[in-house]
């Protein structure tokens, strides 16, 4: 009869039995300087690194790099140009509407309610609204800064303004055949009074909205202009312009930082759209689109913050926790400085391994100090209740919690 | 007229949703393997190819899903494996991974029904891998607790009693400020603006925080089954016998005749040859 007590129950490698020289080698002070200028110098090196790493400048991947799927996508994403039958992400400026009012929003307990739309107070698309907002469409077409923004199809810069269409139909007539609609590209009927008066506006809209595109396949005003033209039955409650960006596409998620560059300059010409239109049409515009796109980027900047930011929190609230249950600041920092340092270590590493932080690799940083902070609480607890000299209480420390984080590290 | 129409748009559009169906589904059955052996780099060394298809992403990342999905499955056996191999017993290592387990479905339970959470984020699957591994660290903590209370002196191996209590204070403090602390590292992604890393902070806090609960009640409660039944290696009819069947006592036994009992090699490790 036996007890299982009694035996090691397990296999470890002989190498960690065979450092009967280590014991000796470690209590001398001597050496400890001497195992700890090698650590120094790596964490130096770590902390160097650490400032290196730069958020990922690839497109964000969903499949595995080397996937012969995710290979495919990503020659057609980056090695061909977009051409016009490419599908392109929509860039909407629309006036009339508020940013959307998120009193009550909270995803966790209603994902499905975002917010309201806050419709401006009193916005009138007036005849000077009209004819601003067309002479911003033209800019939009033959601006040359713009050039390498706006995707262009059929040789023309893809654009999509309503006015120009609702100022054809008020000045032509229905733009009920090709003959009409070459009349109306022309742009012949400007010279003329186009713009719909303020008191036939719901008159005009009423039968505008029905009539046949000029530049849809058979689709009707309504649905050729559905993001950009917000006729409610009764009135309208916004207006603006779409166009195609020659950048961003409803499949791709690209790094945030090329993203930015390219909203940057969209927000660039919507100050400039502001200043021309704020008058005449009540208010700015709201610059967004509507394949979350912008809200991805700044979603990656969140992600990446917040992995900086949820890893310096995960210490400072171990630290606390350790000051609180030692009660006592040398143990509580040097513990916090362990963990600074694995987390250092981590960063330091995937940097030098050539990793960028995308979105995967920031929540998993975010993640990091809580699981680091483990080990050093467990020795740090174990010292503190253990009795004797310092040399006795660390060996108790070591002795009763060395297996169970030597264990836990080998099943993380 | 327009009823014929519609009648043929419909006809046609289901005729061609069957055919493009019928398509990447013969393609995904007869040619998705040989497509993917050509992409290969050494399969030719003149042309490189390569190929795309959109109708083929939800599959491949479904076969995906179910792969990792079986990883979680290694996962949990490789950590059954080598808690069978840590503590030396089928039934504490089959309790461990059970109460591992359990904590998911418990935060869930909690996630959605008591805290009436509706937003389930994909990253909360991490949870499993993070539940696996800090669940077992637990384990370990509570298990050489226990082993090291058998050493720890007459007065703690008085009765089982005693001997839990020690178990219980020692380990359970630990675990608890460790659990806490993780639990807390994860709660503060409650700041985060976004909703899916709110979800799945809180939801790995609960995970952690029902690890923490099965361990000092379920797993605690299997120690003393352990203790009682299995502990005893070679003997099956002890009690009959008239030897002594318990451990606790076995151990007071030698701790009063002042014999220790060996640490085991890790623990000897740390204390005598590591320091």
């Amino acid at each position: 009869m036996s007890f299982r007590n009694e035996y090691s129950p397990f296999f470890i490698h002989p190498f960690l039995f065979s450092q009967e020289k280590f014991a000796p080698f470690i209590l001398n002070k001597r050496n400890r300087i001497f195992i700890a200028i090698p650590m120094v110098i790596w964490l130096g090196i770590c902390i160097i690194f650490t400032q290196k790493l730069q958020p990922t400048k690839d497109a964000e991947q969903s499949l595995d790099p080397d996937h012969p799927l995710q290979k495919g996508a990503t020659i057609l994403n980056e090695k061909f140009p977009t051409v016009q039958r490419d599908p392109s992400t929509k860039i909407n400026f629309i006036w009339g509407l508020n940013d959307v009012d998120r009193n009550g929003v909270n995803q966790l307990f209603r994902p499905e309610f975002v917010g309201e739309p806050s419709f401006v107070e009193g916005f009138e698309f007036n005849e000077e609204c009209q004819d601003r907002m067309l002479k911003v469409c033209d800019t939009l077409r033959t601006d040359g800064r713009l050039e390498s923004l706006i995707k262009r199809n059929d040789g023309l810069r893809s654009v999509d303004c309503f006015v120009e269409e609702l100022g054809a139909y008020n000045a032509l007539g229905a733009l009920s055949n090709d003959e009409k609609c070459d009349e109306m590209k022309s742009g012949l009927w400007r010279s003329g009074d186009w713009q719909v008066a303020s008191n036939d506006l719901s008159s005009t809209m009423a039968s505008f909205v029905d009539t046949k595109s000029c530049y849809g396949d058979n689709t009707n005003m309504h649905g050729h202009y559905s993001d950009t033209m917000g006729w409610d039955g009764s009135r309208l409650r916004y207006a603006g312009i779409s166009l195609e960006s020659n950048l961003l596409d409803p499949w791709s998620t690209l790094p945030e930082e090329e993203v930015r560059e390219h909203y940057e300059k969209f927000l660039e010409y919507k100050a400039i759209f502001d200043q021309a239109l704020q008058d005449s049409c009540q208010g700015a515009a709201i610059m967004t689109d509507l394949d979350q796109k912008f809200i991805f980027m700044n979603n990656q900047k969140i992600y990446r913050t917040s992995a900086v930011s949820g890893s310096l929190l995960g210490v400072g609230i171990a630290f606390v926790v350790l000051l609180l249950s030692t009660g006592m600041f040398h143990i509580a920092f040097f513990a916090t400085l362990s963990i600074a340092s694995v987390l250092f270590s981590v960063l330091g590493s995937v940097t030098m391994m050539g990793w960028t932080i995308g979105t995967n690799e920031a929540i998993l940083v975010s993640i990091l100090a809580g699981f680091s902070v483990d080990y050093s609480l467990h020795l740090a607890h174990a010292y503190i209740h253990a009795e004797g000299s310092y040399a006795e209480r660390i060996t108790d420390a070591f002795g009763d919690m060395g297996i169970s984080v030597f264990s836990g590290m080998l099943t993380i | 007229m327009d009823i014929s129409l519609s009648l043929s748009s419909v006809i046609l559009t289901y005729s061609t949703l069957t055919y493009n169906l019928f398509c990447y589904r013969f393609i995904l059955n007869n040619f998705l393997e040989d497509l993917n052996e050509i992409t290969g780099a050494d399969y030719n060394q003149y042309v490189r190819t390569y190929y795309f298809m959109g109708t083929l992403i939800f599959d491949v990342i479904v076969g995906i899903l179910v792969s990792d999905g079986l990883k979680a499955i290694m996962s949990f056996v490789s950590v059954f494996l080598y808690l069978r191999l840590m503590i030396g017993s089928w039934f504490l290592a089959a309790i461990g991974i059970l109460e591992v387990f359990l904590s998911i479905p418990l935060a869930w339970f909690s996630f959605s029904l008591v805290l009436n959470i509706k937003y389930f984020s994909t990253l909360n699957v991490l949870c499993i891998f993070i539940v696996a591994a800090i669940g077992a660290d637990d384990i370990f903590v509570f298990m050489d607790a226990y082993r090291q209370s058998a050493r720890k002196g007459t007065e703690i191996l008085e009765s089982l009693e005693t001997r839990m209590s020690w178990v219980f204070r020692r380990s359970g403090k630990a675990m608890l400020i460790t659990s806490a602390t993780t639990c807390s590292a994860f709660l503060c992604t409650v700041v985060s603006p976004i909703a899916g890393t709110r979800s799945f902070g809180i939801f790995a806090a609960l995970v952690i925080m029902f690890d923490y609960i099965l361990v000092m009640t379920l797993f605690c409660t299997a120690v003393v089954i352990y203790h009682n039944k299995f502990e005893i290696q070679g003997c099956c009819s002890c009690e009959k016998n008239g030897h002594d069947s318990n451990p606790t006592q076995h151990a007071l036994e030698k701790a009063k005749d002042g014999q220790v009992l060996p640490s085991d090699r890790v623990s000897y490790f740390y204390r005598v040859s590591f320091l």
